[in-house]
């Protein structure tokens, strides 16, 4: 079998059209599946932070009961309880660096306020024998967890989307198919969480 | 050619899988700690097994010689990650975690099971029912007293309305697309008496360095396959461009499901629910 000069030019440039038409197609179905993998992986995060500032009222109510004249803690963290409340929580927040680093610094306000009153607790033997104080410490430590767990998987979720969006040649077609597209952003660890607070007694 | 394609693809094998070193789960108990006896191991195992028989919740009690550095509520959720404890689309499996050496011990629950096992009852099953046994240095006791606990919490029949929580969706993989490419491309060379044409090995090169990047997203080994692989096309006979087409669709992975001693992991996920203690 022997084709023409003339055809296998066209079968070539065929094909080359066709390469570059799916990979173009792949690229871009990869980068819509990855940023619905971003925003579950944010909802997931704020599902997480939700769930601490619920357990909050009731935490510091049986604080109060025992420990009334810890003020100063117990009013730092219901401040800071209502300052995450007020805000805005929405997916929409990745594409707003600004109400992602307000988010981040009160959320980090809330984290150190709350880890500064598990240790004024520390001085008040009753209420670490109570049992309703026993079981929301628990679930205060497991949430914290299950917030930098949620933060993590967000972090590397984050990490493989924006190198994608860097790399060649998935830039070069992405490009085309969906414009410039916004790497997203990512937490940093604030300083509230690398220094453990300090308490004098 | 073929040899550097391979070495190729096993090393980004390995730097996808590279983190912790899990222990291998052998069974529904993995004693590495050697706290249990034999008997006391086949106990449990009994019972874990009538747990999942009766819910499909999978419990799985792990003992470690070391946490290699790792705080236990860290490596808890990645171990029960690694193995997949608990069925796939219910993410229903704990994991009761004993590490002697660090004095640590850990209830890890996975999405499904928070709600049943949540981290209050977690917590209260370790401050009083394991670590009492375990601070008069009877682990074995303690492990078998905990996994009745646990296993009790999950039988209870009025905790059985569980929060099932959906697993993110997969992200389909290139493969899919780019296999059916190499075969027609195959099917296109092969129809080709000869491939000494400048245009057509050109694009065949091309083509190899695209495929090679999309699987490797390596710049110089894409490179060194398209160079290599444009040379064999231009002034290679038939039979060896062949060769070479032949070769490229013999990669691929095979899903590996564990399974040993009649159990194998349901592919659970966790997200770090669960109660810490240590003595």
């Amino acid at each position: 079998m022997k084709l023409s000069k003339g055809s296998v030019w066209i079968l070539g440039i065929v094909a080359v059209l066709i390469i570059l038409g799916v990979m173009a197609m792949s690229y871009h179905n990869k980068a819509v599946s990855m940023d619905e993998k971003v925003s579950a992986s944010w909802s997931q995060v704020l599902n997480q932070y939700k769930r601490r500032s619920d357990l909050i009222p009731n935490l510091v109510g049986t604080v109060k009961g025992y420990a009334s004249h810890e003020k100063d803690v117990l009013t730092q963290v219901t401040e800071a309880r209502a300052k995450v409340g007020q805000m805005q929580l929405s997916p929409q927040m990745l594409n707003d660096p600004a109400s992602f680093a307000a988010f981040e610094k009160n959320q980090g306000a809330l984290t150190s306020a709350l880890s500064r009153l598990m240790l004024v607790v520390e001085r008040y033997p009753d209420l670490k024998a109570n049992q309703n104080f026993l079981s929301l410490q628990s679930q205060l430590e497991g949430t914290e967890n299950r917030i930098s767990v949620a933060r993590r998987d967000y972090i590397e979720v984050v990490r493989v989307f924006n190198t994608m969006l860097r790399r060649f040649p998935a830039k070069f077609f992405l490009s085309v198919t969906d414009g410039e597209l916004e790497p997203k952003p990512t937490f940093s660890i604030g300083e509230a969480e690398t220094k453990t607070p300090e308490v004098a007694f | 050619m073929k040899k550097f394609f391979i070495s190729g693809l096993f090393l980004v094998a390995a730097v996808l899988f590279a983190a912790i070193t899990f222990p291998e789960l052998t069974g529904r108990v993995v004693d590495n700690a050697d706290l249990l006896s034999p008997e006391q191991e086949q106990k449990v195992s009994l019972q874990l097994e009538a747990l999942e028989s009766n819910t499909t919740d999978q419990l799985v009690v792990v003992t470690l010689k070391s946490l290699d550095g790792y705080d236990i509520a860290d490596y808890g959720y990645q171990l029960g990650r690694h193995w997949g404890i608990g069925q796939e689309n219910k993410d229903n499996g704990a994991l009761l975690i004993v590490a002697p050496n660090e004095r640590k011990v850990r209830i890890e629950v996975g999405y499904g099971l928070e709600g049943v096992l949540t981290d209050a009852k977690s917590s209260w099953i370790i401050q009083n029912i394991i670590l009492p046994a375990f601070k008069s240095g009877e682990y074995d006791a303690g492990i078998q007293a905990g996994a009745e606990a646990i296993v009790g919490i999950l039988m209870d029949p009025s905790e059985m309305d569980e929060a099932v929580q959906a697993d993110p969706e997969n992200i389909e993989s290139l493969f899919g697309i780019l296999f059916p490419i190499v075969a027609f491309f195959s099917i296109f060379i092969s129809i080709l008496p000869t491939y000494k044409k400048p245009f057509v090995s050109t694009a065949i090169s091309i083509f190899f360095g695209f495929v090679t990047y999309s699987i490797s997203h390596s710049v110089p080994i894409s490179l060194f396959i398209s160079v290599v692989v444009g040379i064999v096309a231009y002034f290679g006979k038939t039979d060896t461009g062949r060769s070479v087409t032949g070769s490229s669709s013999t990669g691929g992975y095979s899903g590996s499901s564990f399974s040993s001693g009649g159990f194998s992991s349901g592919g659970g996920s966790f997200g770090g629910g669960g109660a810490s203690g240590s003595w």
